[in-house]
């Protein structure tokens, strides 16, 4: 078998392998318990390059790798190689609240996203893979009050989940440093919610209460860059954007017990609401100038528009922004010493929240949409739910997100693969109103194979 | 070999990346996951005690001799007499050799022999005079229904003559368990011998029919006359007359001969009692009732002439329930004794309770069972500084939740509590339980209901 043909066989051989785990792995791709509203943690789709340099891709254009932070960005690859990126992710995490600041500690990993790419013309490139694009990962639980009486029960909640997207991406050269690209995206996966109401600690009866959301829909992201040397200097820009999508769902609702498989099962019902994509849209800066490499991005997510289903009246979602840059830097280049071909990589990320906890507001009845009894119980008219809410002042917490990255890249072998690695740091929410504070080590490791396809041999 | 180091190497990195652990889970307020589920605790559900009356047949409790009488609230003086079989006498523990007669041989004296288990009910500082009888006729078993779950206990309805063969005056000490034997009657005594001496006159078949003819059976009762104050409590396996007599020769040979109880089935009580007051009089039939609020708020609970307590449910209150998407995830039966209707010092019997579907004709059905398949039993919460705070906790989850899912709930349909599991004879314990109408120290139902909010 020649190599040609093994790697084929490992592409195809990884493809079954990602598919068959998308459930699985969709479960561990994070341990927020921010992620239980909406559609979930919105994941990164940029590869392990980027994740060292800040999350930075947008305005980069690398032949060695395959950036998909912006479907133009794989207009640079080499016309005679096929790419390969193989990626993993694990992570530690702590979850801290004020009352409990032993907190919980989650270790996960998972399948990080797959992508192939080559460059079928000198002005055409392609690309497609697979990368999660929002997870679902929970569990934690609360203490409630039992109505009538003064016994109290735990409730434990668990999520998993996520939305995964398959691409395909085409990238070409519209102008002499203009590169324009398009992606397709195919949507899909499941959010996974289980309430369980534990009363057997009461010698009573577990209610394992599951919902499912199953999701899914085609979507595309547009890009272009623009390059532009001055000397040896180059610059580079690039934008992105993708419009917002809704999201066909189904709904699978299933009660059960420890004697009871089912004590209810709906699947039918309509939904108090709707899932969508929001529209994102960004632009990035990169400069290069011989060793070294630095870039920027900028990308903002309209997160308020959407109207998710928010499983929460104490959430909102609103508008977000990132700004992620970092800086590499190579000593030498491909055919120097081991040493010289590593490349080093530094970052910073910054998110604002997508979420607007309202864990601080009082809510208030609307007296214009129900009536009070006798007893001073506000009854809502039909039954809806119709409050007021007034804000303490202790609404506006800090869910943002600071990340520090570092990275590496080492060759492996005399060949151009090479092994990408990334180190970040994440701390994210805030310790006041009863929320949580996050610490997140994330490790990603990205194995690129660069295979030569498309050189005709000149001798049999 | 580096093709595979390297295949092993890319297995375990991917294993390592795909395993995942949480250390623990995490405490967060209930505004966080702000869930629309709820559970309620519902304690004013309008249950109703009753008594009834489920075994008619006055006899009771196998294996134990219980002879006296007890002064009961609500049901009056009740009086108990024991009647059992004996077998042929034994001689050496051989009933052969005791048809082995001598001319010779010379009576010296008969007595009783009894074994004290301990129990009482009643005063005991005083002595009870006992009789021990001979039955004028044998005791016959009823076998037809023996077995049948309703018929279960001892079945016998009629109770013979019979003559005195001699009377003792008991007195119970406390802490010990002494086995006595009181003298009866010489002259039925000497009788008995002299039946014995004309045994050489019959076969071995023909001696045990004569013998069977000479002694039908015994009884001991309070002797006639006397007013006892206590139930004293014998075992029935200990139970014998014993025969004395010597024969004259070089060297006296003494002969002791024994009858003893010749199988538990066939040793029984006859409880009975004279005054029974209203309304408890009118439990005559089996499908007649008194309810809580007629019996002055409470119901009773005495095996020993058949009154059992029955708890029903509120029909139209457990099908509401059905209205809404929820589940009865705990529902304790709380039954509470009356404080001063039973006598703390024997609380010992009254720890357990056992529990059975009973329908609205008080047919009973199934034992309950609980939530992880064993049958249901409950265990009273006995708090010996506040009595009235006291009470059997009986676990309805699963009763209440398959009652509720059938579909199918009857006027009337509730459970019965008794003291002896599977239905086995009755004892002397007495118990009256306060009614769900009283204003405190009520029996009620508490039900943790758990709305699991079909809507998100």
């Amino acid at each position: 078998m020649t190599t040609t043909a093994s790697i084929r066989n490992f592409i195809i051989a990884l493809f079954v392998c990602s598919f068959a785990t998308v459930e699985m792995c969709a479960q561990n791709s994070t341990a927020s318990p921010y992620s239980m509203f909406g559609v979930g943690m919105p994941a990164h789709k940029e590869d392990a390059v980027s994740a060292g340099m800040g999350h930075a891709s947008i305005a980069l254009a690398p032949s060695q790798w395959l950036n998909v932070g912006n479907p133009a960005g794989i207009n640079n690859l080499d016309t005679l190689s096929f790419y390969l990126n193989f990626q993993l992710q694990g992570f530690y995490a702590r979850n801290e609240t004020l009352s409990n600041y032993d907190g919980q500690s989650v270790y996960s990993g998972n399948i990080d996203g797959i992508a192939m790419g080559f460059r079928a013309r000198h002005w055409l490139a392609f690309c497609f893979g697979y990368a999660p694009q929002t997870s679902v990962g929970y569990r934690f639980y609360d203490t409630r009050n039992i109505a009538g009486s003064t016994s109290n029960y735990n409730v434990r909640y668990t999520g998993s989940g996520g939305l995964q997207q398959a691409y395909f991406t085409m990238a070409f050269t519209a102008f002499r440093r203009l590169s324009l690209g398009a992606s397709f995206n195919v949507s899909w996966g499941s959010i996974k919610r289980q309430e369980t109401a534990l009363f057997s600690e009461l010698g009573g009866e577990d209610i394992y209460n599951k919902q499912k959301y199953t999701l899914n829909n085609v979507n595309y992201e547009l890009g272009a860059q623009f390059y532009q040397p001055i000397g040896q200097n180059n610059f580079r820009i690039g934008v992105v954007f993708s419009n917002k999508r809704h999201l066909y769902h189904s709904y699978d609702h299933d009660v059960s017990n420890d004697i009871s498989s089912s004590l209810m099962h709906d699947d039918d019902s309509q939904l108090n609401g709707e899932f969508y994509l929001p529209r994102t849209y960004g632009f990035g800066f990169s400069y290069n100038r011989r060793k070294f490499t630095a870039a920027i991005d900028y990308r903002k997510t309209e997160w308020a528009k959407t109207d998710n289903i928010k499983f929460s009246e104490y959430v909102n979602f609103r508008n977000n922004y990132s700004i992620g840059g970092g800086v590499q830097y190579q000593a030498g280049k491909l055919g120097d010493p081991f040493y010289k071909r590593i490349q080093y990589r530094a970052g910073y990320y910054y998110r604002t929240s997508y979420l607007d906890m309202r864990t601080g507001v009082i809510a208030i009845p609307n007296v214009t949409d129900g009536y009070y009894t006798d007893g001073g119980v506000f009854v809502p008219n039909n039954g809806s739910k119709s409050y007021f809410y007034y804000d303490t002042g202790l609404s506006d917490h800090i869910l943002d997100e600071h990340t520090f990255t570092l990275g590496l890249t080492v060759p492996v072998g005399r060949s151009a693969n090479v092994l990408s690695l990334s180190f970040e740091h994440m701390e994210r929410g805030t310790y006041a109103h009863g929320l949580i504070y996050e610490k997140y080590n994330t490790i990603k490791l990205a194995f690129t194979v660069h295979e030569t396809w498309f050189m005709r041999s000149k001798f049999d | 070999m580096t093709k595979l180091r390297s295949i092993l190497c890319s297995l375990a990195t991917l294993i390592f990346c795909l395993t995942s652990c949480t250390s623990s889970d995490l405490s967060l307020s209930s505004d966080f996951a702000d869930s629309k589920t709820y559970a309620t605790c519902m304690s004013n559900m309008n249950i109703e005690l009753s008594t009834f009356k489920m075994d008619s047949v006055q006899t009771s409790d196998q294996n134990i001799i219980w002879v006296g009488k007890v002064t009961k609230p609500v049901l009056g003086d009740i009086h108990s007499e024991s009647y059992f079989r004996v077998t042929e006498p034994l001689y050496g523990g051989v009933r052969y050799y005791s048809w082995l007669q001598s001319e010779k041989e010379i009576y010296d004296s008969v007595c009783i022999v009894l074994r004290h288990t301990g129990d009482y009910q009643g005063d005991t500082t005083k002595a009870i005079e006992l009789d021990v009888r001979l039955l004028s006729k044998r005791l016959e078993f009823d076998k037809t229904d023996y077995g049948a779950k309703e018929t279960a206990f001892y079945d016998c309805r009629e109770f013979p003559d019979s003559i005195s063969i001699g009377t003792f005056r008991f007195v119970p000490r406390p802490h010990t368990l002494p086995r006595v034997r009181y003298r009866l009657s010489d002259e039925w005594g000497r009788k008995f011998v002299e039946f014995i001496k004309e045994a050489k006159n019959y076969t071995a078949d023909a001696q045990t029919q004569r013998f069977n003819s000479y002694i039908p059976g015994v009884k001991i009762q309070a002797a006639e006359g006397s007013d006892p104050q206590a139930l004293l409590a014998f075992r029935a396996d200990s139970a014998q007359i014993v025969i004395h007599s010597h024969i004259r020769g070089m060297v006296q040979h003494r002969i002791e001969r024994s009858l003893r109880l010749t199988d538990s089935n066939l040793q029984f009580n006859h409880i009975w009692t004279e005054n029974i007051t209203k309304p408890y009089d009118k439990l005559v039939r089996r499908l007649d009732n008194v309810t809580e609020s007629e019996g002055g708020g409470h119901s009773v609970l005495f095996e020993g002439l058949g009154y059992y307590t029955r708890v029903n449910f509120p029909k139209d209150e457990l099908l509401e329930l059905n209205g809404y998407y929820g589940h009865i995830v705990r529902a304790i039966l709380k039954l509470r004794p009356e404080k001063g209707s039973y006598d703390r010092r024997e609380i010992k019997n009254f720890r357990t309770v056992y529990l059975y579907e009973i329908n609205e004709n008080n047919v009973l059905g199934n034992q309950l069972y609980s939530v992880s398949g064993t049958a249901s039993s409950a265990t009273l919460y006995f708090n010996a500084l506040a009595l009235e705070e006291s009470y059997y906790a009986i676990d309805v989850t699963y009763y209440l939740n398959t009652l509720l899912s059938s579909d199918d709930i009857k006027e009337g349909q509730g459970i019965v509590v008794m003291w002896q599991n599977g239905m086995l004879p009755t004892n002397y314990n007495f118990m009256l339980f306060s009614g769900h109408s009283k204003e405190l120290f009520k029996s009620e139902l508490e039900i943790y209901y758990y709305d699991y909010n079909r809507i998100y």
